[in-house]
């Protein structure tokens, strides 16, 4: 079943594939045979064009296919071979897709890690996939790992930018470095023929998981194919796109949506490396930029630039975002400063090689709440805990389908196991898909909160209270409690006021949007903005372990209180007129 | 898929008949069935290019073997005709099919009649399970079990029970939907036997124990009975169809296939799939490989499936291993009422081996026979409204087997 109800997608040919043995997907019929082919494809039509800047550097696709020839040949003379592990740990500098394209056209897996990973999560990550080689900038130096602690790596190649030298080497056991510059030296113009089929891994990348160690999700040259594929025809890219990367290429959404999209149309890719909102206009303004993919908060930040109006901001065509819900005031303010700017959501993930939804055109205003609809070749399917599929419009857990489905997680035969179940990817996301075909995704299983058998997604209670005037950042989270077994405990940052917002308020405020039973318990106001990870996202989990302390020292409150006074607790008594679900929810016993 | 093969015409047996009572044996079952297909595809036995026999255990039953030499003795028009007879226990009927259509792919012969037959009933039942044994690994397996595949099945079920538990109630659920629908069906060997509510429940005496967690209404029949098909080439179907003022579109054609084959050992089986979420990963392979053929991508893209039940625990297995639920939890799609006849993907609408019955070459050929009828609207009261696409599971031995076809229509008859 797919769910293209409205779909305006051009008919791309498909066919069913068998991939990595049991797994029958609808795939694109027409496409290069892996990645290097992808960019060759672009270097014949657009060699002359320039495919990318940074830092006032420029490669034409001419001059990018040489240097990508260059890195796969001189890995090829470091002792890399077909298969072996290459991590890139650096920012968005013009190298960084120099070097992706080498490894790919080598045959060998690239392992992007962001630069705001801890050293431990490196050495973890390098470990884990047993890179043969580093690749790194002289800026990072010195946040690698002991070499002692990296059996595996053979070779550190570093990034060098104007006036750096080469990092010296510390201690005894250094590895043998050499810059990009010598890695290019070693390698040759004699063309290598990358004759590998796409089903072949392109990229591990690690999951930023909550609990335990990062997963190495691998990734095939079939999958970003098609991801990049499923951007250019919702978007109506064309050619001579110029694509602004300010979020980090090394993040699945960065790789896809900026990098790999704009070298299969042969556009320009411009990179930023770090966002300043002065900086971000500077660049969309002076390059002419016409396509960016950014997180919620920065398009928040750049509304809030006083001079945003009086910018030539008419390139910006595309702004697609993800990763979380744009506040509808931001949406309204864009219409209204950027009439031209469409703007796009989308929802994926790293185990499905990023976007398996996108917003259609002219869907982000209309239906802010929706990711949008299943892209070609994606079937995702709706199903309650007992695994039924649920009728049009209800939640359950998402389970995904996709040519860009992860192969398996690296070296975990049992996540891969427990993930990768009869063709689909559990994707532990809770969500649903109406009649039209619109998806909606709530929230993460674990974040919903349970309210004495109610399910409150938090990013419905969260939509509402980000509309109170003077509301910057809201998160929902659960509560322990006794009686309900969660309650719902809010935290804002919130503009400063005079009369700071309280509970009772905030009650009355979406006692008129949501249902009694999802009206917030706690409020905490925060005078600093809420916790987010490396990727821009809010991390709930420092806010969870607050909720739950406050719910403990309420509790033994109210035991004192109790033991003293005798005096009903007002705390663990039941709101009035708050409907609780009193049948257990039945499950399924087995044997 | 390039290579399509059509289905011209087809017939089965009475599959209540006792051959044997009524003085018939081998060569009446298969003539039966041959020359009723030759009038449903009207074609005549000279416009039959080879013909393939699935027979299993022909030799132990009646000592006859050589079935190929019986086509001329049907009808003489078969003279000269090159036969030959398939063996692969209880996917003999498939193996046949394959051979066809392999033959009418590589361009050898444009017009192929299939026919699978089976006598069992001419022996008494120990005597019957004890022939019928010969699919197991002789000497090395169910050496001590009174009935060879009542226990190797409930080995299946007890697999399921250690994997991911398994219930009673859901195997004996799927044993009365069979039942309940062999009722429809006017060729089924129990379309008029008697049950009671108790024969469907564990139930000590209404459904006395087989072996171990197999009972008496969990086993396929045994049964005497023969179904025959006429396959055909594009350029043959064309042909035939415009002669007779039918229009191709609406002649049922096999879009794809699936084959594979696994150590003939259950135990061996078992050993090598223990780290696997499927119990048998080959089965679903080929059931794969025959969606890949068909260019389907999962199992709702079909109306229907005439699957393997020789054992409500092998249907229990088929559930999960056709993708219709995840790994193991095959009880979802039988409690909620999806592969029941008027669900959303009815499984064995003709009653399958537990209802309609077994005769054991015949089996695969029948299958085929069925969601034939099935996608081009002639399925009578057993038809799935407006079915268009059909899948098939037939398995011999102990999965050791395993054929799967798809089969598409235009859901008219023609």
């Amino acid at each position: 079943m797919t769910h293209a109800f409205k779909s305006l997608d051009p008919i791309d040919p498909q066919r069913i594939e068998a991939l990595y043995g049991d797994r029958l997907v609808p795939c694109y019929a027409e496409r290069p045979h892996n990645l290097d082919a992808m960019l060759r494809e672009s270097v014949a039509r657009r060699g002359d064009a320039c495919a990318l800047e940074e830092g006032g550097r420029t490669l034409s696709y001419r001059q990018l296919h040489t240097a990508v020839n260059r890195v796969a040949t001189g890995l090829q003379a470091l002792g890399v071979a077909r298969g072996e592990r290459v991590a890139l740990f650096m920012g968005n500098r013009l190298e960084y897709t120099v070097l992706l394209f080498g490894v790919w056209r080598l045959g060998a897996i690239a392992v992007p890690i962001g630069i705001r990973q801890s050293a431990q999560e490196l050495d973890y990550m390098l470990n884990q996939c047993g890179a043969a080689a580093l690749i790194t900038e002289a800026s990072l130096a010195h946040r690698l790992p002991p070499c002692g602690a990296l059996p595996t790596v053979r070779n550190v190649v570093y990034c060098l930018d104007a006036g750096e030298s080469q990092p010296t080497a510390e201690g005894a056991d250094a590895l043998p470095a050499i810059t990009y510059d010598a890695l290019l030296a070693a390698g040759t113009d004699t063309l290598l023929p990358a004759d590998f089929d796409d089903q072949q891994p392109a990229c591990i990348m690690y999951t930023s998981g909550t609990t335990g160690n990062p997963k190495g999700a691998v990734l095939s040259h079939l999958g970003f194919f098609h991801t990049a594929r499923h951007y250019q025809r919702r978007f109506g890219y064309q050619p001579d796109e110029r694509m602004l990367l300010v979020i980090p290429g090394t993040h699945i959404s960065g790789l896809l949506a900026a990098v790999v999209v704009t070298m299969q149309l042969g556009g320009c890719l411009v990179s930023l490396r770090e966002f300043r909102a002065t900086e971000v206009l500077d660049a969309l303004q002076a390059q002419r930029i016409t396509a960016t993919i950014m997180v919620p908060a920065m398009y928040n930040l750049l509304v809030r630039e006083p001079d945003l109006a009086q910018r030539d901001l008419s390139a910006w065509r595309v702004g697609h975002f993800g990763g979380a819900a744009m506040p509808e005031v931001t949406i309204a303010r864009l219409a209204e400063l950027l009439p031209q700017l469409e703007l796009y959501n989308g929802f994926g993930a790293t185990e499905t090689t990023s976007a398996v939804t996108l917003t259609e055109r002219g869907d982000a205003a209309r239906y802010p709440d929706s990711v949008g609809t299943v892209v070609p070749c994606v079937d995702i399917r709706i199903l309650n805990p007992e695994g039924h599929e649920v009728a049009p419009g209800e939640a359950g857990e998402l389970w995904i389908r996709s040519p860009g489905n992860a192969i398996g997680y690296w070296n975990h035969p049992d996540a891969t196991c427990a993930a990768f179940v009869a063709g689909y990817w559990r994707s532990g996301d809770i969500g649903s898909i109406d009649a039209q075909g619109f998806v909606r995704v709530f929230d993460r299983i674990k974040d919903m909160i349970n309210r004495g058998g109610y399910k409150v997604y938090c990013v419905e209670l969260e939509n509402v209270i980000q509309r109170v005037p003077g509301v910057l950042e809201v998160a929902a989270v659960a509560s322990p409690c006794p009686v309900l077994g969660e309650r719902v405990h809010i935290f804002v940052h919130a503009a400063y006021s005079a009369s700071p917002l309280t509970i009772d308020a905030l009650r009355t405020f979406c006692r008129a949007h949501v249902a009694d039973y999802k009206l917030p318990d706690y409020l905490t106001l925060s005078p600093t903005p809420l916790p987010r990870n490396l990727n821009g996202k809010l991390v709930k989990a420092p806010l969870r372990e607050q909720a739950r302390k406050q719910a403990s020292d309420q509790a033994l409150e109210q035991t004192h209180a109790r033991a003293s006074a005798h005096a009903p607790t007002p705390h663990a008594a039941q709101p009035p007129n708050l409907p609780v679900r009193t049948t257990p929810i039945t499950t399924h016993q087995k044997g | 898929m390039s290579h399509t093969v059509y289905v011209l015409g087809g017939s089965q047996t009475d599959f209540a008949m006792n051959a044997a009572r009524q003085g018939l044996g081998l060569f009446e079952l298969m003539s039966d069935a041959v020359l009723r297909a030759l009038d449903n595809a009207d074609l005549a036995a000279s416009d039959i290019q080879a013909g393939h026999v699935g027979n299993f255990v022909g030799e132990l039953f009646t000592g006859q073997g050589q079935l190929g030499g019986m086509f001329e003795a049907i009808d003489p028009g078969f003279h000269g005709m090159p036969a030959g007879r398939h063996e692969a226990a209880c996917a003999s009927g498939s193996i046949a099919l394959l051979a066809a259509t392999a033959e009418i792919e590589a361009g050898r012969y444009d017009c192929v009649l299939v026919t699978g037959v089976e006598l069992e009933r001419n022996v008494p039942g120990a005597v019957a399970a004890q022939h019928l044994g010969a699919a197991t690994w002789v000497g090395a397996e169910a050496q001590d079990a009174k009935y060879a595949w009542p226990h190797m099945f409930h080995l299946v079920g007890e697999e399921y029970e250690r994997r991911y538990g398994l219930s009673y109630e859901h195997l004996i659920r799927i044993a009365e939907i069979n039942i309940t629908n062999a009722r429809r069906n006017p060729l089924a060997q129990t379309r008029s036997w008697q049950y009671t509510p108790e024969s469907f429940t564990a139930d000590d005496t209404a459904n006395p124990v087989i072996d171990g967690m197999i009972r008496r209404q969990d086993c396929g029949q045994v049964t005497d009975g023969a179904a025959a098909v006429i396959l055909a080439s594009p350029a043959f179907a064309a042909r035939w169809a415009q002669q007779r003022g039918i229009d191709l579109a609406d002649v049922p054609r096999i879009t794809g296939w699936g084959h594979s084959t696994a150590h003939l050992k259950l135990a061996a089986k078992l050993e090598r799939s223990a780290g696997d979420a499927y119990v048998f990963p080959h089965v679903r392979s080929a059931i794969n490989d025959a969606f890949r053929r068909a260019q389907i991508a999962d199992v709702f893209a079909l109306n229907g499936i005439e699957t393997h039940d020789c054992f409500t625990a092998t249907e229990y297995m088929a559930i999960d291993h056709f993708g219709i639920t995840p790994p193991g939890q095959s009880w979802q799609a039988v409690e909620s009422g999806l592969i029941d006849f008027n669900g959303r993907l009815p499984i064995n609408p003709s009653g399958g081996l537990i209802g309609l019955g077994h005769p054991v070459g015949a089996t695969g050929v029948r299958m085929v026979l069925d969601a034939a009828q099935q996608v081009s609207g002639r399925a009578g009261d057993t038809q799935v409204e407006g079915a268009t696409r059909f899948g098939t599971l037939n398995i011999g031995g102990s999965a050791t087997t395993v054929v799967s076809f798809v089969v598409e229509g235009s859901g008219k008859s023609n």
